[in-house]
């Protein structure tokens, strides 16, 4: 059932079993599996069916780092949560990427990709994508990247292709696709204009009694649970644990200060280079691959442990010139116009233009571009700002640090080995940009909006703020859902493993007896 | 004039003797005699690094130099292409690679840049 805050009778007391805060896709993904239960359930949305823009407001921070996080456009306050702006780009983790890396401090992960398989099953059928497909290697030439570098898929290649499925509109927006499932559900409550102000603790401190809820016309309430569960992203679920500040004053579960540390999110390095192949330009026909799935290149994970190297993807993609649409959509007709009108080409233009009419145009030159997995570093987190927002509750303070030297290395390792993977078949070179030679190209803001990590998963509080089930240290029935619990961020989409990994704790939450 | 068959074999073989004698001559290196053959060589193999861009490659090049000259001499221009080619693959499958310019490549190619620029 769906109700509003300004409905409820003033500073009421509501009382049910579980109170899930937040309703983007770890929220939804969590009260999934406990709709038709015997467990009385509310969920609590900041914002309304639709985003409004005064709650949207209640985004706003600030950003005191070097590197630029964009605060407010990049999450709805709306059922559906973020859903809402996701392209639907589908990844799995990989099994290394659970793993204790020797040169990666606070690497691992206390659950392995076994206890997701099941749940990444269950979000692709979800999403309207197969799981299957991600391992099924024939499914490789199928891609535009698969034929246009079709000798990468070799025995003992330095590269691998990692399978990106992308989830249509129709299943990706979860606010529309479930909002009839919540609105008639008879054990879910769907209550908008709810923002948390506070985490109320028992006398004890050691078990969440209830959360006081507020909206921007005055109205106030508080609800109370037998377990709650925060599922508003890792911006806002580390602000609520920190602001909860009136019983432990480092704030909840934070007593070895990693509540809003180690924020990861997929750092775009563009420009590094240009990958020249020896080969003719080609006109690929549409027919010949598919749209709703993509391979990304990455060093194959022997290369990787062997240079030491984080998760990342080699993005090899065609030059935007002045011909091209995409050049006036983002705006490089304006940032760019130099380098635009020094790399413009008649001939290729035209070609490229009579080209997209029937497929997509492979020109000789390509640009090189790497997206990296970030490493966890205390230095990255979120904190308290000292003003606050419209209902009292302290604005966040980003601090995203400058890339550090693994993540270099990385970007250099990577385009070493696609050369290498050019030069030993032959067919091609790369040049680094002078961008890249000089260090512009390391200088990026955020155009990707993976927001990871700050309430990481540990085997104990000394290193993390959630245990293997997502329950707050030191906090008996207080759960985290989403990618802030993620210990490590990979170089996959976030969404895909956020609605595994809270389908499992909504299974979890549902099983244990309450 | 007639001469006999004697006299037409041993000054043959003093010459084949000869001309090979002179090549290995460290100071003959890079004669035309030689150089010849390179720029014969970079007529028939395409680097694809572009001339204007290969300025940074100067340096020690005799083991190169060497080999390929050999090759020359004994595989024949195709066979020689084909083992260059083969050690740039190599080169590229052991690691063994160098930017230069911005460009990454093989320390054979390198090398080859190197010779191109003396010779070409």
């Amino acid at each position: 059932m769906f109700k509003f805050l300004e409905d409820i009778a003033p500073e009421a007391a509501l009382t049910y079993d579980i109170c899930i805060v937040g309703t983007g896709p770890a929220g939804i993904s969590v009260a999934k599996k406990l709709l038709d239960s015997d467990l009385k359930v509310v969920m609590l949305e900041s914002g309304g069916m639709v985003p409004e823009s005064e709650y949207q407001q209640l985004n706003e921070g600030e950003n005191s780092g070097p590197s630029f996080l964009d605060l407010d456009s990049s999450r709805l306050r709306c059922f559906g949560g973020a859903s809402g702006l996701w392209a639907g780009v589908c990844g799995p983790f990989k099994s290394d990427d659970f793993e204790k890396k020797s040169f990666l401090p606070l690497s691992g992960w206390p659950i392995s990709i076994d206890d997701l398989k099941v749940y990444y099953k269950e979000a692709a059928k979800m999403l309207g994508i197969s799981y299957e497909k991600f391992y099924n290697k024939a499914f490789f030439r199928d891609t535009l990247n698969g034929i246009s570098f079709k000798q990468f898929d070799r025995k003992n290649s330095f590269l691998t292709g990692n399978v990106f499925q992308i989830s249509n509109s129709k299943n990706r927006d979860f606010g529309a696709k479930y909002k009839n499932e919540f609105e008639s559900s008879q054990n879910i409550d769907v209550l908008f204009h709810s923002t948390v102000t506070q985490l109320n603790l028992n006398i004890e401190g050691s078990e969440v009694e209830s959360v006081s809820i507020a909206d921007l016309l005055g109205n106030k309430a508080t609800v109370k649970a037998n377990q709650f569960v925060l599922a508003c992203g890792a911006l806002e679920n580390p602000r609520i644990l920190l602001s909860s500040n009136s019983y432990y004053e480092e704030g909840i579960g934070n007593s070895s200060g990693f509540v809003g540390a180690c924020f990861m999110s997929h750092p775009g390095v563009q420009n590094v280079g240009e990958v020249h192949r020896t080969s003719d330009e080609q006109c690929i026909d549409k027919n010949k691959y598919k749209a709703d799935y993509y391979v990304a290149f990455e060093m194959s994970s022997k290369q990787r442990l062997k240079h030491k190297t984080l998760r990342h993807s080699l993005s090899i993609y065609q030059f935007m010139g002045l011909a091209s649409p995409s050049t006036y959509i983002s705006g490089r007709i304006f940032s760019q116009f130099d380098k635009l009108l020094d790399k413009f080409d008649f001939l290729s233009s035209v070609k490229q233009t009579v080209c997209k009419l029937s497929g997509t145009y492979l020109p000789n030159t390509l640009e090189l571009g790497v997206g990296l997995e970030q490493p966890p570093r205390l230095s990255n987190n979120v904190s308290l700002h000292t003003t606050n927002d419209a209902l009292g509750v302290p604005k966040i303070d980003m601090y995203w640090d400058s890339l550090s030297e693994i993540e270099k290395r990385t970007v250099v390792a990577s385009s070493e080995t696609l050369a290498r993977e050019l030069g030993v078949l032959n067919i091609g070179h790369v040049k680094y940009t002078s961008e890249f030679l000089t260090g512009e190209s390391y200088k990026f803001d955020d155009p990707i909006n993976h927001h990871i990590g700050t309430t990481r998963m540990s085997n104990n509080s000394e290193t993390g703020v959630v245990d293997k089930n997502c329950k707050v240290f030191g906090i008996s029935n207080l759960y985290v859902a989403g990618s802030s619990v993620f210990s490590t961020s990979s170089i996959v989409n976030p969404t895909y493993t956020i609605i595994a990994m809270s389908l499992r704790l909504g299974k979890y939450l549902r099983d244990i007896k309450l | 004039m007639a001469i006999s068959r004697r006299l037409f074999v041993s000054t043959g073989l003093l010459c084949v003797v000869g001309v090979w004698y002179v090549k290995g001559l460290p100071i003959f290196k890079g004669l035309p005699i030689l150089s010849n053959n390179i720029e014969s060589f970079f007529e028939s193999y395409e680097l694809n690094i572009p001339v204007e861009e290969s300025s940074e490659a100067f340096g020690e090049t005799e083991i190169l130099e060497k080999k390929l000259v050999s090759l020359l001499s004994t595989e024949g221009m195709e066979e020689t292409i084909i083992a260059i080619n083969k050690m740039i693959q190599n080169d590229y499958q052991m690691g063994n690679i160098r930017s230069m310019s911005g460009w990454i490549v093989s320390e054979v190619e390198f090398g080859l840049l190197i010779l191109r620029n003396r010779y070409v």
